[in-house]
């Protein structure tokens, strides 16, 4: 390998064909004049523009064609010349500068191009040596070397995880669960399509032998009682998501602390109480028609031993569990206001310490989650302790500012342009990068940029599951 | 269509060292490799990088011709018959510290019942130097030694090539029409006479015609090119132009050994000279051109068989670095790029263009 030209932070390296390199890698320029190297991604391979070399595929096209025939090469000079036509180009960007054995960041010099020695680097080394306290292995690099990284870099962090359809992010988001919860982390997930229900089970059917994992079930086992569910989310769930007005809200908490000041606070006598109360006629439809779909959603109960115990129940899994909301059957509506009330819990126990902190994990989460909640999520909750992992296959359903902030994202392959073009944003790296790498990435590999690979990008091949993923595209014909 | 089995069993197992020893004379791999050899007795470790166009060698004529007969039509014999191409070429790839390395590459192209097989071989490479000559003399049947140097030394180990192959065809070929790429003039040191007598010779022992097609000569009719002088003639023709060219060449030493006419082979193409071996006579000239037609793809008024011969044969700048590549692999030389004079003492100013 040589170098061929430097713009910028850009740099071009020749490549013959014997040297196998491939999109993603890393390369050290060692310069022994000035005894210090610089690191290099390629992030584009190209064919090298040799001169002639249009004339040398059109003839060969040609003969192709039209003739068949024989080469006698008694020097066996063809060799060196169909190397040429293989010659490649790599566009590479410039990671940092290597002097004395640690990687400076935002240092840049020309190295030499006669003297300048080319040899792949393994970042992975890199990456892993700073990866020892939780490490847990997210898959491999070129499908060869172990890519460890540390459940840490997702301690207080936004993650954002996507791809198009089928290419493995759900794959992800259930490895990164299953180490945080092995390391003892609390985690719940917001999953909409039903494929996390089995994530205590391995494929042979046998449990797991850590951490607890709980399914809820709305209507089935995810109900509340108005006393346990508390006015503050109960009332955030009716304007929110069933769209309360507020004239209507201020009643509704009038209504609410009468029926707890009398001790009668239950979902019947809130109904009747909200028949007779003495307001506008307006005012008493608008509280009665969300009532109604409060009822009819399930999620209340008078019973309280069908009731949930929400504190009880992530206290169960602070040491290391997973609760599953399975949002999957479920209206639009009913699923904002699970999401609702449950984010409300999360925020009402952590404000009041009862819970340090939770992973919370959201599947598309555009389906169910309104608004304000994205930059609520990458402020107040996150300070809160809510460290939220999105997986979306819709890259523009999240917000450009959360692309901004989030510390680490997990690209698998898109190949549309515009969707592209929404990722390219991310903050942490370049968008020609992203772009030129993420394009051509196969089923099961992605980029991984920011603080989890110490922000060096890196394309890695997920490690399989030895869990029952669920999550697989569901086929008509078999094969 | 073969005469004996080599030509057939081209393709075979023992192919490539039945064809090394018919279709490259063996004092040539021979002289290739002993020339190479002298790089490194010469202490040369570099090459100075100096790739040149192709040479090109074919006689320029300027003839001025008041009168000229009238073209006779060729008319499409629809016979088959099996077209054979025969085209080398060569280059200069660089100097050493005393001489110059150049490569040559041969091809024979031929096209029977719509099928096309080509045979390449080379690229030979040679170190020449005042010794390669010195060698050449005394082995490659060389009568001079006043060479021009390096062209004459490239022309002379093109044409040993060439004529080479020529001979190979001509010997296994039967009934065949052969295609050579320029003129059937010979008597130049590189070109001897008896070489391309004896090559025709065995032609029409085996019932083959030679028609060799020249595209680079230079003939005007009061100023008009020769590639435009059939152009107001609706189809393909013949024009015997043999005696208004004869008087330019005396008998000795350089020789005509084929009749020589203008040649317009499609109704929109150009026209080009052709010599047709003397001894042919020319109701068979007439109709080998009739057949040549028929059984080759005429594009632009030139045979395709030739075209892919000259296609093959010719080299890229991609085979020039290759072959730079393969010389600093093999015999440890660096490449840099030449010195060039010029540029040294006037910088900017000694542009190439500059007459004086």
């Amino acid at each position: 390998m040589k170098v061929y030209k430097k713009e910028g932070d850009v740099i071009q390296i020749i490549s013959f064909p014997n040297e196998v390199i491939e999109k993603g890698d890393y390369l050290l320029i060692e310069d022994p004049i000035v005894d210090k190297g610089l690191l290099v991604q390629v992030i584009d391979v190209q064919f090298a523009n040799v001169p002639g070399v249009f004339e040398d595929i059109l003839r060969d096209a040609v003969l192709e064609d039209e003739a068949e025939g024989e080469n006698y090469d008694p020097m066996e000079v063809s060799s060196q010349i169909s190397i040429l036509k293989d010659t490649k180009l790599l566009i590479c960007r410039i990671r940092g500068v290597l002097s004395n054995g640690e990687i400076v960041f935002g240092m840049n010099y020309l190295p030499s191009r006669t003297l300048s020695r080319i040899i792949p680097y393994k970042i992975e080394n890199f990456i892993n040596s700073a990866s020892r306290n939780r490490p847990f292995q997210v898959g491999r690099i070129r499908g060869e070397t172990e890519l460890i990284l540390d459940v840490k870099a997702l301690d207080g962090k936004l993650n954002i995880v996507t791809g198009k359809k089928g290419t493995g992010k759900s794959h992800l988001a259930k490895l990164l669960i299953l180490n945080l919860v092995k390391y003892g982390a609390p985690c719940i997930i917001f999953d909409v399509n039903g494929e996390y229900v089995n994530l205590n089970r391995k494929k042979t059917g046998e449990p797991l032998n850590f951490g607890k994992f709980i399914n809820l079930t709305p209507k089935v086992n995810m109900k509340f009682t108005l006393p346990q569910a508390k006015l503050t989310p109960v009332l955030n769930m009716m304007i929110y998501s069933l769209d309360l007005p507020s004239t209507s809200a201020r009643v509704f908490i009038k209504i609410w602390r009468e029926l707890e000041r009398r001790r009668e606070l239950s979902l019947t006598s809130l109904g009747e109480a909200i028949l007779r109360w003495d307001c506008h006629e307006s005012v008493r439809d608008a509280l009665y028609a969300r009532y109604n779909m409060m009822v009819e959603s399930g999620l209340f109960t008078d019973n309280i031993n069908e009731s949930l115990d929400f504190e009880f129940l992530m206290k169960s899994v602070s040491d290391g569990g997973a609760v599953i909301v399975n949002l999957k059957n479920q209206s639009a509506m009913v699923r904002r206001m699970i999401v609702e009330l449950t984010l409300n819990k999360l925020t009402e126990l952590l404000s009041n310490w009862k819970l340090q902190a939770i992973f919370l994990f959201a599947e598309e989460a555009h389906l169910y989650l309104r608004e304000t909640y994205w930059d609520d999520i990458v402020t107040r909750m996150r300070h809160l302790g809510v460290f939220v992992t999105f997986i979306t296959n819709q890259p523009d359903t999240i917000q450009e500012t959360i692309y901004r902030q989030a510390d680490n994202i997990f690209l698998f392959n898109f190949s549309n342009e515009h969707d592209l073009e929404v990722v390219s944003k991310a903050a942490k790296i370049d968008s020609e990068t992203i772009k030129k790498i993420v394009k051509e990435l196969p089923p099961y590999y992605c980029l991984i940029i920011g603080d989890a690979v110490n922000n060096f990008p890196v394309v890695v091949k997920v490690e399989p599951l030895e869990f029952e993923t669920m999550g697989e595209t569901r086929f008509f014909f078999k094969n | 269509m073969f005469k004996n089995s080599l030509m057939s069993n081209l393709f075979s197992s023992e192919k490539a060292q039945l064809l090394k020893e018919e279709l490259i004379p063996n004092f040539l791999l021979k002289l290739s490799d002993f020339s190479m050899k002298t790089i490194k007795d010469s202490g040369s470790n570099f090459i100075q990088a100096s790739p040149e166009l192709e040479f090109e060698e074919d006689p320029q004529l300027c003839l001025n011709i008041k009168e000229i007969n009238n073209p006779i039509p060729i008319h499409p014999i629809y016979k088959d018959s099996t077209i054979v191409a025969i085209d080398v070429s060569s280059i200069k790839i660089g100097e050493t510290n005393n001489g110059v390395i150049c490569a040559i590459r041969g091809a024979v192209v031929w096209r029977s019942e719509n099928e096309i097989n080509f045979f390449r071989c080379g690229p030979l490479l040679f170190h020449i130097t005042d010794f390669i000559i010195e060698h050449l003399y005394n082995n490659g049947g060389f009568k001079e030694t006043l060479l021009e140097f390096p062209i004459g030394v490239v022309s002379r180990l093109r044409s040993l090539l060439e004529r080479f192959i020529q001979g190979s065809v001509c010997n296994y070929f039967k009934d065949s029409i052969i295609l050579f790429d320029g003129s059937l003039t010979a008597g130049t040191p590189d070109n001897p006479v008896n070489n391309l007598n004896q090559i025709l010779s065995k032609a029409r022992e085996n019932r083959n015609i030679v028609l060799a097609i020249s595209k680079t000569t230079k003939i005007g009719l009061s100023g008009v090119k020769l590639s435009e002088l059939l152009k107001s003639f609706k189809g393909p023709c013949l024009l015997d132009i043999d005696e208004n060219i004869r008087t330019f060449f005396p008998n000795h030493p350089v020789q005509l050994l084929g009749k020589v006419y203008a040649v317009k082979l499609a109704i929109k193409g150009l026209s080009f000279r052709l010599d047709v071996d003397e001894k042919i006579n020319f109701k068979r000239t007439v109709e080998s051109l009739g057949k040549l037609i028929v059984n080759d793809v005429i594009d632009q008024g030139y045979p395709d068989t030739l075209r892919l011969a000259h296609i093959l044969s010719s080299f890229t700048a991609s085979d020039i670095i290759g072959m730079q590549r393969f010389l600093s692999k093999k015999f440890k030389l660096q490449i840099v790029p030449k010195i060039n004079l010029r540029r040294i003492l006037f910088g900017p100013f000694g542009k190439p263009m500059e007459v004086s």
